[in-house]
């Protein structure tokens, strides 16, 4: 997971319990199904944006500049809608193969928010939550069994590994004259390679984890994940004000 | 029939890795969606392949609804273009990718079970994809070719070509230790 800036680090999202923000996330994109007008959907943007503004501790800049890449993307849900939905109304325009109508433009706005919304939502969460804090608060306050979760974080955290395995199994082939002869098969060339050594690595860092006393028993935390009011209050707050967005517009 | 340590960590490092890969197939099949979205659905299965794959090397209950889950999150968490929707259609293809595995009771790996858990992953897909990506505004005919054709492409890649993947490992002799090798 990216760094997350040190004000982002400080701020109140960043407070919040890990894994009932993330429970709660979902709760709202589930609901999200149930938004099916252009108002709905883009009131549905508006308390992650506020969120971030404010608990989340992103300056506007820093939040255009994340959704920014998601531009292409939100052109792409209203063409696939305004080209594909299926309506009453006279076809306003033909090209092709797709037939471009009034309504299907709208289903694409809505969807294209939907979108957003759930991209938004992604990016409160990552810039605000530390992945260790995640998986201890999983084992803390969702009752995850520890050797699930810190088997998963060990997992993801030698993610970085792969890239340098890349760099030495490319250096070794070109040594010998046996490098793909396109970038675009050097994935198929690699990957058994890459994908074997990191059985291998993975193995070695279970047994190790085991070595010293990584069983299942009864554990202690060095981290306490905190767990209050203030992460019912969040909860509240979203669900109120999804409810709202879906009930009264 | 319980979790060993270096199971779940092989399980989660082969998800991060197809989280890379969902995460790159995001970007480049918006492209022929814009083409048809039948077509699109050809490419599906891509997206669910952690669930084949881990589940064919670990052979436990609930490693192919883990390993996409963790995969979908990797996705999520490196930038994917869905948000963290990305996590939501990942529990689903998990969930059918499961099913038939569970079917079986977790005892046949032949390459007709494979190919049922990427067929059941492309229902889990169009599941989600019918209430909450929008394919349920689209004409009957796109709607049932979305269905068939991410089933088949479900069975393929993330099928037999996890299984494919899963034996060549095997040949290497890196999963001795794993349930794939006949061991415990």
């Amino acid at each position: 997971m990216e760094q997350a800036a040190i004000a982002q680090a400080k701020s109140l999202a960043a407070k919040l319990n890990p894994s009932y923000k993330l429970l709660i996330t979902m709760i709202v994109l589930f609901a999200l199904a149930l938004v099916h007008h252009p108002l709905q959907a883009v009131l549905s943007v508006v308390p992650p944006i506020v969120l971030m503004l404010t608990i989340g501790g992103l300056s506007l800049i820093t939040l255009l500049k994340r959704l920014l890449p998601f531009a292409v993307f939100f052109f792409f849900y209203v063409f696939f809608q305004a080209a594909y939905s299926t309506t009453n109304d006279a076809t306003v325009y033909h090209f092709l193969w797709y037939h471009f109508s009034k309504t299907g433009v709208i289903n694409g706005i809505v969807l294209a928010f939907r979108m957003l919304t759930s991209v938004t939502y992604g990016v409160l969460f990552v810039s605000t939550t530390d992945l260790t804090d995640l998986i201890v608060s999983l084992c803390q306050d969702l009752r995850v069994p520890p050797k699930f979760a810190y088997g998963i974080l060990a997992g993801i955290r030698f993610m970085p590994m792969f890239k340098e395995e890349w760099h030495k199994l490319r250096a070794a082939r070109q040594l010998r004259g046996r490098d793909a002869k396109w970038s675009v098969t050097r994935i198929v060339t690699y990957a058994l390679p890459l994908l074997s050594q990191a059985i291998r690595t993975s193995e070695r860092v279970a047994v190790a984890m085991e070595a010293r006393g990584f069983t299942n028993g009864p554990r202690t935390y060095y981290r306490q994940i905190h767990r209050g009011m203030r992460d019912v209050l969040y909860g509240l707050v979203l669900l109120a004000a999804n409810l709202v967005i879906i009930i009264a517009f | 029939m319980s979790w060993k340590l270096r199971e779940i960590v092989v399980a989660a490092v082969l998800s991060v890795v197809c989280g890379a890969i969902y995460l790159g197939w995001d970007f480049l099949f918006q492209v022929v969606h814009a083409a048809s979205p039948v077509a699109q659905a050809a490419f599906n299965g891509l997206w669910w392949i952690a669930s084949g794959l881990v589940a064919y090397i670990v052979r436990k209950p609930g490693a192919a609804l883990l390993a996409e889950l963790v995969g979908a999150f990797a996705e999520f968490a490196l930038g994917s273009p869905y948000g963290m929707a990305a996590v939501f259609i990942g529990l689903f293809q998990g969930l059918g990718a499961e099913i038939p595995f569970l079917a079986t009771r977790y005892q046949k790996w032949g390459i007709t079970t494979m190919m049922l858990s990427g067929a059941v992953g492309g229902i889990g897909n169009t599941f989600y994809s019918y209430y909450w990506q929008g394919v349920n505004q689209y004409s009957v005919g796109n709607m049932i070719g979305w269905l068939v054709v991410s089933m088949i492409s479900g069975a393929i890649l993330a099928g037999v070509l996890p299984k494919l993947i899963g034996d060549a490992l095997k040949r290497t002799g890196v999963l001795r230790n794993f349930k794939i090798a006949g061991r415990e």
